[in-house]
């Protein structure tokens, strides 16, 4: 007989096949894996969540990094447009087409021009008028309440 | 043997085999970990670790307004990797593409492609051969070209071709200013400032390298989580000059009808503010373009209105009688005698333009007498002449930002001779940039206040848009009387007025205080009866100047007198620059038609007077002739007869 073959008959079966099931729980092991499972399930979630947490990080990087060298391209062209603007907005340039074009363009003479000056200006006027009709306003809603009370 | 023995030899066997393989293991960490370390980390860290390194934008240079006058515009460059062209046919395919798009020669571009080593001499002094990693295709292309040429040829799918972005320095007003803004050259990735502002405010204006290190991804970006050290690029400071670009142009164009009339060879204007030394607008003929470099010619580059001296001629005599007034020693009534236009003094003659007699003080600066301003300086004196011309700022430079500046030529008191008195009042002996003749007018137009003339207003940093203002100095007058500068003023004012040497500069409705300046070149040891600088200067309105205003014709060819050649650009000048400022006239057009009409009937009677004058003197001198001749007939037939007999 094999040494390591162990009798139920010699012994016994109802004595050490099962301690949970003879202390009435559940088997130790199910615990076990339970816990390992759970540990592993956090395991699991927290380098999930890193990875996914990672890639976004690595896509948004992408994405600045585009928008990044969009922006540097929109500059470039900014700055081409700028000195464009500044050549054909020189004063050379305009009177070059003004001769170009033949266009009757003059300075104004002294005596087409006259100083005008303004004494009373527009937004003070405006100012005062906004004045003027609030305190009516005021004026006729007190006698309103006064001839109320009456 | 049981069976128990064989499970322990198989376990003992398992042991030893791990063993083994963990004390390999072990082993291979320590000599990664540890004996290899730095080799390693050195190698992974050159792998995933990229450096880049970016240039800051060169500062740029704005008007007073802040128009652009100098700025980096971004363009293209399109270079290529030899080791990354393919075979010879893709080479030669590449070469067409490229020659037929970016006007090359193709065989100059198959050249680049398929040279793809390089020999290198060592430090060792031993050369070798390595890959040919970079050859330029195109520098310097125009960004609109770049964008479609970059978009065609990554649409054509050639291999080993790459573009790069970068600036260049840009001057979108051309002609304008050109000679005071100055340019820069291009050493191979290095700006090299040649002249003008550019070299002058180099320092400033440079702008510093920064340089990223980043640990990468396999696509090239940046890793999130990996170690970055920035230093950051910084750009160069701007400039802001004092110059007004619309006026600026207003003299440019003016001075081109100068050239184009008198056919000088060389012209300048200046224009500046006299009480805080601005100057708004400044201009020289023969200028160039910097953005054409071929037809560019180093004589135009030198910057004439402070490297160049000549002789200011009648310039120089207001500055001299301006101190005389400040002494006492005349009166704006003083009367002097002007020789009839010829006076020997020291052994020597001297001229005046033309015959005058007896003059007032105001009279010899309206009609520009050099034997007049020449015997007011004597009783001036030496000394107190010199001391009035310094004080005026010749024989000193400006201190504007160019470089070189002339300090001009005027002798020290103790190397004075006999005639230099008589000299130097008439602008003649002495030599001054335009710039410093500019200088002594702002004085005379401010009431004597010494003022340092300003080409830069301020400095901004465009990073933290910090502003430096460059201070105005403004220091006590140098005049002791209080009437001086009224005086001189009223003086100057009739230079312009009928009878004066420059009635072409009058602008109607302002008062214009002027002087002309007609001064014979010293050529070879000698003053040149051909060759002359016509100038004239003047500041409008003459009692509250809005500005001074300079223009000097050098060797105009036809007519060369300051008044003639000058003076009508002056007036065009300052009449379109007065509009532009929204000067309003000193009087009423209708007053001031009235005033001059009147001003000049009264010259014209003075003048038939004189006529009449000189008519009556020439009968008399004939009659005188006439009698004399025929006294000495009579007396020549009595010493016939008297011999005959």
């Amino acid at each position: 007989m094999n040494t390591y073959t162990r009798s139920l008959k010699e012994e016994g079966a109802g004595t050490g096949a099962s301690r949970s099931r003879r202390d009435g729980t559940k088997p130790w092991f199910f615990a076990f894996a339970v816990k390992i499972i759970l540990m592993c399930a956090f395991i699991f979630a927290a380098v999930t969540c890193r990875v996914r947490y990672n890639a976004k990080i690595e896509s948004l990087n992408k994405e600045a990094t585009r928008i990044q060298m969009r922006i540097r391209k929109i500059n470039l062209i900014s700055a081409n447009l700028r000195n464009k603007r500044e050549e054909l907005t020189a004063y050379p340039y305009i009177s070059a087409k003004i001769k170009q074009y033949n266009l009757g363009l003059r300075e104004a003479d002294y005596r087409q021009i006259s100083y005008l000056r303004i004494i009373d200006l527009p937004e003070k006027r405006a100012a005062k008028r906004h004045m003027a009709s609030f305190s009516g306003r005021k004026q006729a809603e007190r006698t309103a309440a006064l001839a109320s009370t009456r | 043997m049981t069976q128990l023995s064989y499970i322990g030899i198989r376990m003992k066997a398992a042991w030893i085999v791990f063993l083994l393989v963990f004390a390999y293991l072990a082993w291979h960490l320590y000599t990664v970990q540890i004996l290899r370390h730095e080799e390693l980390y050195a190698k992974a860290k050159k792998r995933y670790t990229t450096v880049k390194t970016s240039q800051g934008h060169r500062g740029e240079i704005f008007d007073y307004s802040g128009n652009l006058l100098v700025g980096n515009v971004p363009c293209g460059n399109i270079f290529v990797d030899p080791t990354e062209t393919g075979s010879e046919a893709q080479c030669r395919k590449t070469a067409e593409f490229l020659a037929k798009e970016l006007s090359l020669d193709e065989n100059e571009i198959y050249r680049d492609l398929t040279t793809r080593t390089i020999s290198i001499r060592g430090k060792d002094g031993k050369s070798r051969t390595v890959p040919k990693r970079y050859a330029v295709i195109k520098n310097v292309i125009d960004f609109d070209e770049f964008e479609r040429l970059k978009l065609k040829i990554s649409n054509a799918g050639l291999k080993g071709i790459y573009f790069r972005n970068s600036f260049k320095r840009s001057y979108p007003k051309n002609e304008l200013l050109a000679n005071i803004l100055g340019f820069t050259n291009l050493d191979r990735d290095k700006i090299v400032a040649v002249i003008g502002l550019e070299k002058f405010y180099d320092r400033n204006m440079t702008s510093g390298k920064g340089k990223t290190k980043f640990e990468r991804s396999r696509d090239g970006l940046p890793l999130a989580f990996g170690n970055i050290s920035r230093e950051e690029a910084h750009d160069g400071l701007n400039l802001y000059l004092t110059i007004r670009e619309p006026i600026q142009a207003i003299l440019e164009e003016e001075l081109d009808k100068l050239m184009e009339v008198s056919r000088a060879s060389a012209a300048y204007a200046i224009m500046a503010d006299p009480y805080t030394g601005d100057i708004l607008a400044v201009a020289q003929r023969p200028t160039f373009n910097p953005n054409d470099r071929e037809n560019m010619n180093p004589q135009a580059w030198r910057n004439r209105i402070a490297e160049d001296i000549f002789e200011p001629g009648s310039i120089m005599k207001p500055i001299a009688v301006a101190g005389a007034l400040d002494l006492g020693v005349v009166s704006p009534e003083t009367r002097f005698d002007c020789e009839r236009g010829r006076w020997f003094y020291g052994g020597k003659l001297l001229r005046d333009s033309h015959s005058m007699g007896i003059l007032t003080v105001s009279e010899i600066i309206q009609h520009s007498s050099n034997i007049g301003t020449a015997k007011i300086a004597l009783m001036m004196g030496e000394r107190n002449l010199d001391s009035t011309l310094r004080a005026f700022g010749y024989g000193k430079r400006t201190g504007v930002p160019l470089k070189p500046e002339t300090a001009g030529i005027f002798r020290p008191l103790k190397q004075w001779d006999k005639l230099s008195i008589t000299r130097f009042p008439i602008g003649q002996g002495i030599a001054a940039s335009p710039l410093q003749i500019v200088r002594s007018y702002c004085m005379l137009a401010n009431g004597g206040h010494p003022v340092n003339l300003r080409l830069v207003d301020r400095i901004e940093n465009p990073e933290t848009g910090k502003v430096e203002k460059i201070p105005v100095t403004r220091l006590p007058s140098v005049y002791r009387n209080k009437d001086t500068h009224h005086e001189i003023i009223e003086m100057m004012k009739r230079v312009t007025e009928p009878g004066g040497t420059a009635t072409i500069a009058a602008i109607r409705g302002y008062h214009v205080a002027g002087k002309t300046g007609t001064a014979q070149k010293f050529i070879n040891g000698e003053y040149s009866h051909k060759k002359f600088t016509a100038s004239f200067i003047g500041f409008v309105p003459a009692d509250k100047p809005r500005f001074v205003l300079l223009v000097t014709a050098d060797e105009p060819h036809g007519a060369y007198y300051g008044g003639t050649v000058s003076g009508p650009y002056f007036r065009s000048i300052a009449e379109r620059t007065l509009k532009f400022m929204r000067t309003p006239p000193d009087m009423d057009l209708a007053v001031y038609d009235a005033k001059f009409k009147a001003a000049k009937a009264k010259v014209m009677e003075e003048k038939r007077r004189l006529w009449a004058q000189e008519a009556r003197k020439r009968a008399e001198r004939a009659q005188r002739k006439s009698i004399r001749k025929s006294q000495s007939g009579v007396s020549k037939n009595r010493v016939r007869n008297y011999a005959r007999r």
